[in-house]
């Protein structure tokens, strides 16, 4: 069933590239090859929950867990801000028709107020303000997909090597992660962006992913090692059950709920780091539309025209808003004894 | 002359995802001045619920009481008062202890402040009266020595010093009401039985009533005057303590009975009662005790049995039972 | 007590360990090393770079120069910043105390603010003000701070005029009198305290607001309700004594989002702090700066970890050596 899904996807997807060049060039402006990938990624969350949810088809809690977030106000809400803002991201193309790095009239329409034309506004270069947040959704979202799909992998992988492993070799990852988490982030990534200058698209998704995943290698580590205690393992490692079969049937379900939660808010939080190192210059190469880009470029002119240090920030708020809100009500769908 | 306490038609439910709870369904009942009322009953009959009722520390929501409910004290119903004018009676009137001793206690303050807390929620003592009064109330329960437990943490005593501390803050107010919680079931045996004697010694030394509130029958024949048997929120058998354990009426009150151990014939087996209290949300139809009962007629799984009173004048709520003058 | 004691300090010890040699394996998988990095704009001889390589030690196997990197953090040498001429020690010395003086007064409000917010929503669960302050803490919390911080500058700064939007002191400090100084100092601190605060103080909120309403859920509230005391006793004398002890612990983790945060805060009201010598320092490629005020900033987190545990079994009874 979900091979026929995967087949007929992968095969639609194909058809539309081929017969549809022009759809693929839309969707990787203004940097090639930015967007395909991150769409990939948010196939993550998503498919960390469904495997959850396969895994438990059946059982009442499975239907109750989806009941309680589709009755959720937050999930619909964040759910609906999240689908908006990456609809905007895809249809960028469509929805404006200006390049977000024209620059028109550097004299005649530089910070421009909003208006019919505009709708927010220009910037100190005269390019149009929407198209830039428009186009900047690309980076900024993509690059915190490609993040978050790295460090659920990686903080999976550590925690289930800690937890399983257990004596020095979970003492040593354990300490590499209270490290991790006591050097203050920004910092950590100042000093890489000193020692490596400008990075592109996917040496900084692999940074914000390398740096983020302390947090969750703790939950995973704690879950496995609850797991080895229950009895269940032992009469399984009896049986004669494999090591590969007892992860992906006993362990991997019961780190989907964290897994998906740790995934669903660390979107808002990768979108936020990413923000702050381009506002501090370190992060999206110039002149691309990246929200923490913008709001740096605006910070000269923010007295006469502090729109366009207005809404990229409206546009990163939005979204972490979106996850938080998903973030959370999957939190309490999924175990609700925790208020 | 009326009872100091009288319950009438007392329901308590709680919206939960899988329904309404009917945890207390129609409950009524009388204390008496001075009188030592036992209130008994498997686990999830609903006992707790009916004591935390009385003093309305049910939350709302998810709790919610009848239309009809009624707790009257002294002629007032409590129900119905002020969220002050029933903090003056909460503690003062009618005070409360617990099944869990340690997690009734606030573990960062000391047992002296906890009892010094209570005394001046009701009085004007200033914080020394309250102390030395504490301190007093500590030797009354039986503190070995008050004067220096009264700065320590509940973590530092054992269970049954720690419900001795309940006793104290229970009693520092002089309460006419004292509704005891199954105070000793968490308690070991030889303790069970000292904090028994200490509360029915302090009870005729205070004049109090006691609603006394336990799992185990065996429990209530040295200490209460009269019994209420209860079952799936209901009260089903309600009598004078000696009518109750010798011509026990309904058939849950005698699987009861059986399960209590009997000096007499220490060899018999104990016999409990088979299955298991159903869940609040899902009481079974007509007697809430049909799908256990080893003498059920047909009637039972659909019609509610009526009052009966028996030929030693108590009451049980059950279709095979004898009415007096009948037999 | 003692033993554990022991125990934490060698366990900090450990992580500041692990924390050295992150940041000295980042610098030598670099390109490029320090030499390169000193001359990396002006056109020097080869013979000068490898002058300078032997001068600093630049030549030695890897493993000798992990050895004396080790062995000078633990003397206190942090190096040399290749861009001021000054030893790396200099630098961030002299942008400490701003930075303790923004960092202390920001985590003053969160928590100030956090806990009054989190105990008001906690004592009225599921109310319609606990949905309301929910969605304001949620939107505080999504913000990122920089921009709540270019929002407070525009409109308490400049549409407003109240306070000033840069520097820790005006031009004029110097001239002013003590109180005048003092004054002067505290007008500044407003506007990056509070944004700094404030964004942490939403975090606060959210935690504070779960351990109150845990406490809610404990008997030992009952039993408060039972002795007739007050909804207000009830909260303030139960629920909100329980629920600090573990904002004790809170405090001590959010240290390390604290200093992110000041490096933004510090950023966007050019107030000189650590923050600021780091980003002056990443512009200018000076890396040794950096990476000692990254490490400076985790040698603050853990000792502030250690410190809030401390503090913790101090103030639990239950952990408290009796
Ligand atoms: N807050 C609540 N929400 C939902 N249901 C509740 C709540 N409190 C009690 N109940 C239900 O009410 C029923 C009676 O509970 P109660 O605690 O009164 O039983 P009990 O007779 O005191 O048992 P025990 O001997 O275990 O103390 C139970 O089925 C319980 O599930
Ligand atoms: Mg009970």
């Amino acid at each position: 069933m979900t091979r026929w899904f995967l087949i007929a996807g992968v095969s639609g997807a194909l058809l539309v590239a081929v017969r549809f060049p022009r759809i693929l060039e839309l969707l990787t402006t203004p940097a090639p090859g930015t967007v395909l990938p991150a769409i990939g990624a948010l196939a993550l969350p998503a498919a960390a929950f469904a495997g959850w949810y396969w895994s438990r088809r059946g059982h009442s809690s499975t239907q109750d867990v989806w009941g309680r977030l589709i009755a959720s106000k937050s999930f619909l809400t964040g759910a609906g801000v999240v689908a908006t803002l990456g609809l905007a991201a895809l249809l960028a193309p469509v929805l404006t028709s200006y390049n977000p790095n024209a620059q028109p009239d550097i004299l005649g329409a530089a910070t421009l107020r909003p208006s019919w034309a505009h709708p927010f506004g220009t910037d100190f270069f005269s390019r149009d303000l929407l198209s830039r947040v428009l186009y900047g959704a690309r980076w900024s979202l993509g690059i915190a997909l490609v993040a978050v799909t790295l460090l659920v992998v990686v903080g999976t992988a550590a925690g289930i090597l800690a937890g399983w492993a257990g004596g020095i070799v979970d003492a040593v990852v354990m300490r590499i992660v209270d490290a991790g988490i006591a050097i203050p982030r920004i910092l950590l990534l100042l000093v890489i962006a000193a020692l490596w200058g400008n990075l592109n698209f996917f040496a900084l998704a692999t940074l914000l992913g390398l740096t983020g995943w302390f947090g969750l290698s703790r939950i995973v580590r704690a879950e496995v090692l609850s797991l080895k205690q229950r009895p269940f393992l032992h009469a399984a490692r009896a049986l004669g059950i494999s090591r590969r079969r007892m992860v992906t049937h006993h362990l991997l379900p019961n780190l989907a709920a964290p897994i998906t939660v740790t995934a669903a808010l660390g979107v808002g939080n990768i979108v936020l780091t990413e923000a702050s190192l381009s506002y501090l210059g370190v992060g999206a190469p110039p002149p691309d539309p990246g929200w923490g880009n913008i709001i740096r470029e605006s910070t000269s002119i923010i007295l006469s025209a502090p729109w366009v240090a207005f809404f990229p920030g409206v546009a990163i708020f939005l979204t972490v808003v979106g996850f938080s809100l998903i973030g959370d009500s999957l939190r309490s769908a999924l175990n609700p004894q925790a208020r | 002359m009326t009872a100091l306490l009288r319950v009438r038609n007392l329901s308590t439910s709680f919206a939960t995802e899988s329904g309404l709870a009917r945890a207390v369904d129609d409950v009524s009942f009388d204390l008496e001045q001075g009188e030592t009322l036992g209130l008994v009953g498997e686990s999830g009959c609903g006992k707790t619920v009916t004591a935390l009722s009385i003093l309305r520390l049910i939350a709302e929501p998810p709790g919610q009481y009848g239309e009809e409910s009624r707790i009257e004290y002294e002629g007032v119903n409590l129900l119905e008062l002020s969220a002050r004018d029933l903090r003056e009676i909460r503690g003062a009137q009618i005070a409360m202890i617990f099944q869990e001793p340690m997690s009734s206690l606030n573990p960062v303050l000391t047992v002296g402040s906890q009892i010094v807390e209570a005394i001046r929620a009701h009085g004007s003592e200033s914080r020394r009266e309250a102390t030395e009064r504490a301190v007093e109330l500590l030797t009354l329960v039986g503190i070995p020595e008050p004067g220096r437990q009264i700065n320590d943490y509940p973590h530092q005593m054992s269970g049954g010093m720690q419900q001795r501390v309940m006793i104290a803050m229970a009693l520092s107010c002089r309460p006419k009401i004292l509704i005891a919680d199954e105070p000793t079931t968490a308690l070991d045996v030889t303790i069970q039985a000292q904090i028994l004697d200490l509360l029915m010694d302090l009870k005729v030394r205070f004049g109090m009533s006691v609603l006394f509130i336990t799992h185990d029958l065996g429990v209530l024949a040295g200490i209460a005057d009269r019994v209420a048997v209860m079952y799936g929120g209901k009260i089903v058998e309600e009598g004078e303590v000696h009518a109750i354990f010798e011509r026990p009426a309904h058939p849950y009150t005698q699987g009861l009975l059986r399960a209590v151990p009997h000096i007499d014939r220490p060899t018999a087996q104990l016999r409990g009662i088979p299955g298991a209290v159903p869940t609040a949300t899902e009481w079974p139809s007509g007697c809430r005790f049909h799908p256990r009962c080893s003498q059920r007629i047909d009637r039972c799984s659909t019609e509610t049995p009526p009052d009966i009173t028996t030929e030693t004048e108590h009451i049980a709520r059950c279709w095979v039972a004898t009415p007096a003058g009948k037999s | 007590m003692t033993r554990f004691l022991v125990r934490r300090i060698l366990h900090s010890v450990a992580i500041v360990f692990i924390v050295a040699t992150i940041t000295f394996l980042l610098v030598h998988i670099a390109p490029g090393d320090p030499a390169t990095a000193q001359f990396r704009d002006r056109p020097v001889s080869p013979e000068i770079v490898a002058q300078y390589r032997r001068d600093w030690g630049l030549d030695r196997p890897l493993y000798q120069q992990y050895l004396s990197y080790l062995s000078n953090i633990a003397r206190g040498n942090l190096g040399q910043s290749f861009s001021l001429n000054r030893p790396v020690s200099e630098v961030v010395l002299q942008a400490l105390p701003n930075t303790v003086f923004l960092a202390v007064a920001a985590l003053g409000i969160s928590f100030a603010v956090g806990i009054v917010i989190g105990t008001a929503q906690g004592a009225t669960p599921n109310s319609r003000f606990d949905h309301t302050l929910t969605a304001a803490t949620l939107a505080v919390f999504s913000m990122p701070i920089f921009w709540f911080g270019l929002m407070m500058m525009l409109v308490f700064g400049q549409w407003l005029g109240w306070f000033p939007v840069s520097g820790a002191t005006s031009p004029v400090y110097s001239a002013l009198p003590f109180l005048g100084r003092v004054a002067d100092r505290l007008h500044h601190l407003v506007l990056p305290a509070l944004t700094l605060g404030l964004g942490g103080s939403a975090v606060v909120a959210r935690f504070h607001r779960a351990e109150i309403a845990e406490a809610f859920a404990q008997d030992f509230i009952r039993t408060a309700r039972a002795k007739g005391l007050s909804e207000r006793d009830v909260v303030l004398r139960h629920a909100l004594r329980n629920a600090l002890l573990p904002a004790i612990t809170m405090l001590g983790l959010s240290l390390p989002v604290l200093f992110s945060g000041a490096v933004l805060v510090e950023h966007v009201f050019a107030w000189h702090g650590m923050g600021l010598a780091a980003f002056d320092a990443v512009a200018r490629r000076d890396y040794n700066v950096v990476t000692a005020i990254a490490l400076f900033g985790a040698i603050m987190v853990v000792i502030g970890n250690v410190v809030a545990d401390l503090a913790y079994r101090r103030v639990d009874p239950r952990t408290r050596a009796s």
